[in-house]
C-alpha cells in the first residue's frame, strides 16, 4: 500500500514545467503538440497512480495480487501511448477514404457484443465482447470513428450543410442508429456523448440554428422517453436530486462518493490513505476514480485534475482553431468536444452536479477501450497539430 | 452569416470560419464554467462540508471493537503460576457471508474437531456471528488460515489455563469463556485480575469486514497484574496425594487437608479429594467443585476436647493433677449413655486427653459449664467465619449455649452436636500452637491490579488472646503425650520431629433419621509441628473410611507422611533423636550441599 503522501505539483501552466521539457534550442515556446503530450502523460501517469491506490485492497481481495489492475493498467498505457505515436503519425487526410468504412466497423462491433460467445453481460449491460483473453468496450471506439466521420462528412459537405435532408440529415439517420445500438446495451451515457458531439460539430461546420433546435427537441422528447422506459434510469434521476431519499439503493453511489470527495478536505488523507475504496465506493478505479483522488489527494488534487483537463481541450481548441483546412478543423474540434464533455460528465456525476452514469475518466480511468481510443482520438489531434505548425512554418 | 470559402493553409480554412470561430469560444466558455462548476461544487464538498461529510465516513468506516484483555495470572507463594491467562484464537462465523455451508462445515469439522452436523446447522440457523469453538491452538489455527473460508474469521482471545492441572483446582476455581470469574480464588479476586476491557478503534470496510493491520494487536496489554497466594504448591501437591492415597487405602468417600503456617496464619495447602480440573471444569460434577475444606462441616469428634481442656486449665476450673472417674466406659447421663472405646477407671486430667475418654470430657464439660464453654468455643473462632475471604465458606454450627441441655453440654465436650470446617479447626488448634493467640487465617499473600497501580496489601489480620501463655504451653504438653507412648495419636508422628495433636473418630448423623449412624464416620486428626516450634499446623479429615475408622489410624498417617516430607523441604531441622534408634538425620535441607539425606555416614 502506498503510504508516502504526494502532493499534485504538476501545474501545466507554470514554467518550471515549460523548462523540464524544453528541447536545448534556448528560447524554444513549446508548441501545442509538445503541450499535448506534455498533458496526456501527466494525466496518464495520475490516472495509473489512482487506479492502483483506488484498486489495491479490491484486487488483493478478489486476486489475491494487490498489484493486478496496476499491471494490467500499466500494459494498457503503454499500449496507448505507442498508439498515440502510431496516430499522430497518420496523415489525418488519409481518414477521408476510411471514414465510411470505420463507421461501419464500428457499427458492427457494437452489434458484437450480442454475439453469443463473443458477448459479455456484465451488471446487466452488454458493453463488451470478448478478444483473446481481453474485454473490449466496442463503443468507446465507435466515439472516435464516429468523430472522424463526423469531420469528413463536414468537410466534403462544405455550404450543403446548411440544408436538412442533404445536409444534416444523413448523420442524424446514422446518430440514430447508433444511439439505438447503445440504448440497448444498455450505454445511456454514451448516447448523450454521441449526442452533444454531433450537435457541437455539425454547429462549428456551420449547420443551421434553427435545425439544431429541431435536434435539440428530438434528443429532448428521446430522453424523455428513455428515461420514463427504464425505471432504473429515472431512481438514478431522482437519486441525483436527492440522494438521501434512497440512501442504501439508488442514493448509495452519490452519497459514498460525497463522503469520499467530502471527506477529503483541502488536501485530502494523502494518497493511499483513503478509506471509500475499501468496498464504499461503487466502482472506485473506474467511473469513481475522481471520488478517491478528491478523498486522498483533496481539493487540490481535484483542481490539479481539472486543470489538466481543461489545458488539454483548451490546447485541443487552440490546435482546432488553427487547423490548415476544414477536415483537420472539424476534426480537431470533435475530439476537443469529446475529451470536454466526457471529462465534465465523469466529473459531474462523481461531484452530483448531473445524474448518475457509468461513465469512465478519460486517460485517468482504469479500462483499456477506454484508455486507448482517448489515444487514437489524441494521436489524431497531435497529427491535425502537427499540420498546424507546419503551416505556421510556412507562413514565417 | 458569411459563407465565402477558404483555401487550406490560410486562417479560415473552414467554409464558416465565423460560426466555427463562435464555436470555439463557445466550447472554450463550456470549458471554463464547466470545470468552474465542478471546482466550486468540490470546494462546498472538501472546504465547506468538510466536517460534515468527514463525520459520515468516520461513522460508516470506523468502528470500535473490545480487544481481549490479560487476566491477572496466579502464583503460589514460591511465583509458580498456578493460573495464566494463554493467548489464544477463537473461531467464529459470519453465516450470511459463507457461500458454501456444507463445504464449509466439511472442511472446518476435522480441523476444529466438531461434527460437520453441527457446523453446518451453526451456519444455518442464525444470522450473524456465531462463535464455532473458543480457544483453539496454534496450529488449528494455521489450518483454518490456511484455507481462507469466507465468513470464517478468528479472534484473539486470551482462554484461562491452569499449568498444575488438578492442583488446588477447587481453591482456584474458574473461569468462564468470557474470563469472568466464577468460582474460588478467580471469583473472589476477580476484580483485581480482571480488568476494564480495552475498547480500539479500527476501520471497517464497505462490507462490514473489520480491516485488520497487522502490527495492530493486543500484545500492548498489560501482563504485569496478578495475586500471589500464601499458597505453597509443593505443599499443596504432598497434602492431595496423601489424601489420595489414604482415600484409595481406607475406601474413603473424600477427604480434606489444610496446612498453615502458625506463625503468620497463612494457608499453606487447601487439598480436597477428589480432586478437580479448572481446565475441564465442565466435564467435572459440580459438587466437585466444592473447597470442602471450607464449605463442608463436620462434627470435629475427639479433636474438640483439646478447646474443651484448654477453656477448663484456663479457667482454672481444674489443675493438671485433678483425677476422674471414667466410669469403665459407660456412663449414663439422663436418658443417654456415654460411651468409651476403651474403658478407664480413675485417670488424671493429661491421662484422660492422652486416651481421649469421652466419658471424661463429659464430666468436664459439665464442670466447667454451658455459658464458659460456649464463650471459649466463640473465642477459638467456632460457629463464625474464619474471615479468610474466600467464597462459600461456611459459618459453622453452633447453637447458643442457653439452648443447650445438660447432654448437649456432656456431648459438645468431645465434639457432638457442633458442626465445624477443616480451617476453623486448624486455625483453632493454631492458636494453642502460637501460645495463646487466635488470629485470622489468609490465604493472600499480594495482589497487583496492574504494573501502574499500587500493590494492593492484604487486610490486617486481627487477633485475640484466648488463652494465657501458660494454658497453651501446658496444653502443648498434653497434646504431645497425646500422640506419645499409648496416645491415640501416635502414628500421626513423622521421625525426627515431635507432634502436638489430637485423633477424632466422630460418627456422622444419618440426615434420614437424625441420629448417629453406627457405620458411618468421619476420621480426624489435628495438630502442630514441630511441637516445641510450630511450623505447620495439619488437619486432615477423611469422611467416612471403609476399612478403619479411627482418627488415629485413617487420618494420623496421613498427617505424618504428609510432615515427614514438608518439613524438610522447608528446612525444618530434626528435633530429637530418631525413635527407632537410628543416628538422627541431618539437617539436610540446609544450604550446606553437602548434607543430604543420601550423604549420610
Amino acid at each position: 500500500m502506498i503510504r508516502t503522501q504526494v502532493e499534485p505539483s504538476f501545474e501545466p501552466f507554470e514554467p518550471g514545467a515549460r523548462a523540464a521539457v524544453a528541447t536545448p534550442s534556448p528560447g524554444f515556446a513549446p508548441g501545442n503538440e509538445t503541450w499535448l503530450w506534455l498533458l496526456v502523460l501527466l494525466l496518464a501517469g495520475v490516472g495509473t497512480i489512482m487506479v492502483y491506490s483506488a484498486s489495491s485492497v479490491i484486487a488483493l481481495r478478489r486476486f489475491n495480487d494487490s498489484y493486478f489492475f496496476l499491471k494490467k493498467q500499466a500494459v494498457v498505457v503503454a499500449v496507448g501511448i505507442v498508439l498515440l505515436g502510431l496516430f499522430s503519425r497518420i496523415p489525418y487526410r488519409f481518414y477521408e477514404r476510411l471514414a465510411k468504412l470505420g463507421l461501419i466497423l464500428a457499427i458492427a462491433s457494437m452489434a458484437l457484443v450480442w454475439m453469443p460467445y463473443f458477448g459479455i453481460e456484465l451488471n446487466g449491460a452488454r458493453r463488451w465482447f470478448r478478444l483473446g483473453s481481453m474485454q473490449v468496450q466496442p463503443s468507446e471506439y465507435a466515439k472516435i470513428a464516429w468523430i472522424i466521420y463526423l469531420g469528413v462528412y463536414c468537410a466534403r459537405k462544405r455550404e450543403r450543410i446548411r440544408e436538412f435532408s442533404k445536409g444534416i440529415l444523413p448523420p442524424l439517420i446514422l446518430l440514430g442508429v447508433m444511439a439505438l445500438l447503445l440504448l440497448i446495451q444498455p450505454d445511456f451515457g454514451t448516447t448523450v456523448i454521441l449526442a452533444a458531439v454531433t450537435m457541437l460539430v455539425l454547429l462549428a461546420a456551420g449547420a443551421r440554428w434553427s435545425h439544431f433546435l429541431l435536434l435539440t427537441l428530438l434528443v429532448g422528447a428521446l430522453f424523455y422517453l428513455v428515461v420514463y422506459r427504464s425505471p432504473y434510469r429515472w431512481a438514478r434521476i431522482i437519486a441525483f436530486w436527492d440522494p438521501w431519499v434512497s440512501p442504501l439503493s439508488s442514493g448509495y453511489q452519490l452519497i459514498q462518493s460525497w463522503i469520499a470527495v467530502g471527506s477529503g478536505g483541502l488536501a485530502g488523507k494523502g494518497l493511499g490513505g483513503g478509506h471509500q475504496k475499501l468496498f464504499y465506493l461503487p466502482e472506485p478505479f473506474t467511473d469513481f476514480i475522481l471520488a478517491v483522488i478528491g478523498e486522498e489527494l483533496g481539493w487540490l488534487g481535484i483542481v490539479a485534475v481539472a486543470c489538466l483537463f481543461a489545458g488539454l481541450i483548451l490546447v485541443a481548441i487552440r490546435v482546432a482553431r488553427g487547423a490548415p483546412d476544414a477536415l483537420g478543423s472539424y476534426l480537431a474540434f470533435g475530439v476537443a468536444a469529446l475529451f470536454f464533455i466526457e471529462s465534465f460528465m465523469n466529473m459531474g456525476v462523481v461531484l452530483g452536479l448531473l445524474p448518475t452514469k457509468g461513465l469512465a475518466l478519460p486517460l485517468v480511468s482504469y479500462g483499456g477501450s477506454s484508455f486507448t481510443a482517448s489515444c487514437m482520438a489524441l494521436g489524431i489531434l497531435i497529427n491535425v497539430a502537427r499540420g498546424t505548425e507546419q503551416v505556421a512554418e510556412i507562413d514565417v | 452569416m458569411s459563407n465565402q470559402t477558404s483555401q487550406p493553409g490560410s486562417p479560415a480554412a473552414v467554409v464558416f470560419p465565423r460560426r466555427y470561430a463562435l464555436l470555439c469560444a463557445l466550447l472554450s466558455g463550456f470549458v471554463l464554467v464547466g470545470f468552474g462548476a465542478v471546482l466550486h461544487k468540490a470546494f462546498s464538498l472538501q472546504v465547506l462540508e468538510h466536517e460534515f461529510w468527514l463525520g459520515k465516513a468516520r461513522l460508516q468506516s470506523e468502528t470500535t471493537f473490545r480487544i481481549p484483555v490479560y487476566r491477572g495470572s496466579v502464583l503460589d507463594r514460591n511465583g509458580r503460576l498456578l493460573a495464566t491467562s494463554v493467548h489464544q484464537f477463537s473461531v467464529f462465523v459470519d453465516p450470511s457471508k459463507v457461500p458454501d455451508k456444507p463445504g464449509l462445515a466439511r472442511k472446518l469439522s476435522p480441523i476444529i474437531e466438531l461434527p460437520a452436523a453441527s457446523i453446518e446447522a451453526q451456519t444455518k440457523n442464525r444470522q450473524g456471528f456465531t462463535w464455532l469453538k473458543r480457544g483453539i491452538s496454534d496450529q488449528q489455527r494455521n489450518l483454518i488460515e490456511r484455507l481462507q473460508l469466507e465468513g470464517v474469521q478468528l479472534s484473539p482471545e486470551y482462554q484461562r489455563f491452569y499449568p498444575f492441572g488438578s492442583l488446588a483446582g477447587q481453591l482456584l476455581g474458574f473461569t468462564n469463556v468470557d474470563g469472568k470469574g466464577l468460582e474460588g480464588i478467580e471469583k473472589l479476586y476477580d476484580t483485581v485480575l480482571d480488568k476494564e476491557p480495552i475498547d480500539c478503534s479500527q476501520l471497517r470496510d464497505g462490507a462490514r469486514r473489520r480491516i485488520s493491520l497487522h502490527d495492530q494487536g493486543s500484545d500492548d496489554t498489560d501482563q504485569a497484574g496478578g495475586i500471589t497466594l500464601s499458597l505453597d504448591a509443593v505443599l499443596q501437591a504432598i497434602a492431595e496425594r496423601e489424601l489420595g492415597a489414604a482415600v484409595a487405602a481406607q475406601g474413603a468417600r473424600a477427604a480434606e487437608a489444610v496446612i498453615l503456617d502458625p506463625r503468620t496464619m497463612e494457608v499453606l495447602a487447601l487439598a480436597n479429594w477428589p480432586p478437580f480440573d479448572p481446565n475441564r471444569y465442565q466435564a467435572a460434577a459440580s459438587e466437585d467443585w466444592r473447597n470442602r475444606a471450607i464449605t463442608d462441616l463436620f462434627e470435629p469428634g475427639s479433636t474438640f476436647k483439646v478447646f474443651l481442656y484448654a477453656a477448663a486449665i484456663d479457667q482454672g476450673t481444674v489443675r493438671e493433677t485433678d483425677r476422674f472417674f471414667c466410669e469403665n466406659g459407660v456412663y449414663r447421663l439422663a436418658r443417654n449413655t456415654i460411651h468409651d472405646v476403651h474403658p478407664h477407671g480413675w485417670l488424671t486430667v493429661p491421662e484422660m486427653l492422652m486416651v481421649s475418654s469421652n466419658v471424661g470430657a463429659a464430666k468436664l464439660a459439665t464442670k466447667l459449664g454451658a455459658g464458659k464453654f460456649y464463650q471459649y468455643i466463640q473465642a477459638f473462632g467456632f460457629g463464625q467465619k474464619s474471615g479468610i475471604g474466600l467464597t462459600g465458606e461456611a459459618q459453622g454450627l453452633v447453637r447458643p449455649w442457653n439452648e443447650w441441655r445438660p447432654i448437649d453440654l456432656a456431648v459438645t465436650g468431645f465434639g457432638q452436636s457442633i458442626g465445624i470446617t477443616a480451617l476453623q479447626l486448624s486455625s483453632a488448634v493454631a492458636t494453642i500452637a502460637r501460645g495463646g493467640v487466635w488470629q485470622r487465617p489468609t490465604i493472600l499473600r499480594r495482589a497487583l491490579r496492574d504494573s501502574d497501580q499500587a500493590e494492593i496489601r492484604r487486610a490486617i489480620q486481627p487477633a485475640r488472646r484466648v488463652l494465657k501463655a501458660s494454658t497453651a504451653a501446658l496444653l502443648t504438653k498434653w497434646l504431645i503425650k497425646a500422640t506419645g507412648e499409648g496416645g491415640t495419636g501416635q502414628p500421626a508422628v513423622p521421625a525426627g520431629y515431635q507432634v502436638a495433636g489430637k485423633t477424632g473418630t466422630a460418627q456422622i448423623v444419618d440426615p434420614n433419621t437424625g441420629t448417629y449412624s453406627g457405620k458411618r464416620y468421619n476420621a480426624v486428626f489435628t495438630g502442630f509441628v514441630p511441637a516445641a516450634d510450630p511450623r505447620l499446623v495439619i488437619t486432615v479429615v477423611v469422611h467416612e473410611p471403609s476399612k478403619s475408622i479411627f482418627g488415629g489410624t485413617v487420618a494420623g498417617p496421613v498427617f505424618r507422611n504428609i510432615a515427614a516430607e514438608a518439613l524438610p523441604y522447608l528446612g525444618v531441622a530434626p528435633d530429637r533423636d530418631d525413635p527407632n534408634g537410628k543416628r538422627s538425620p541431618t539437617r539436610w535441607a540446609s544450604l550446606d550441599p553437602g548434607a543430604g539425606p543420601n550423604n549420610r555416614q
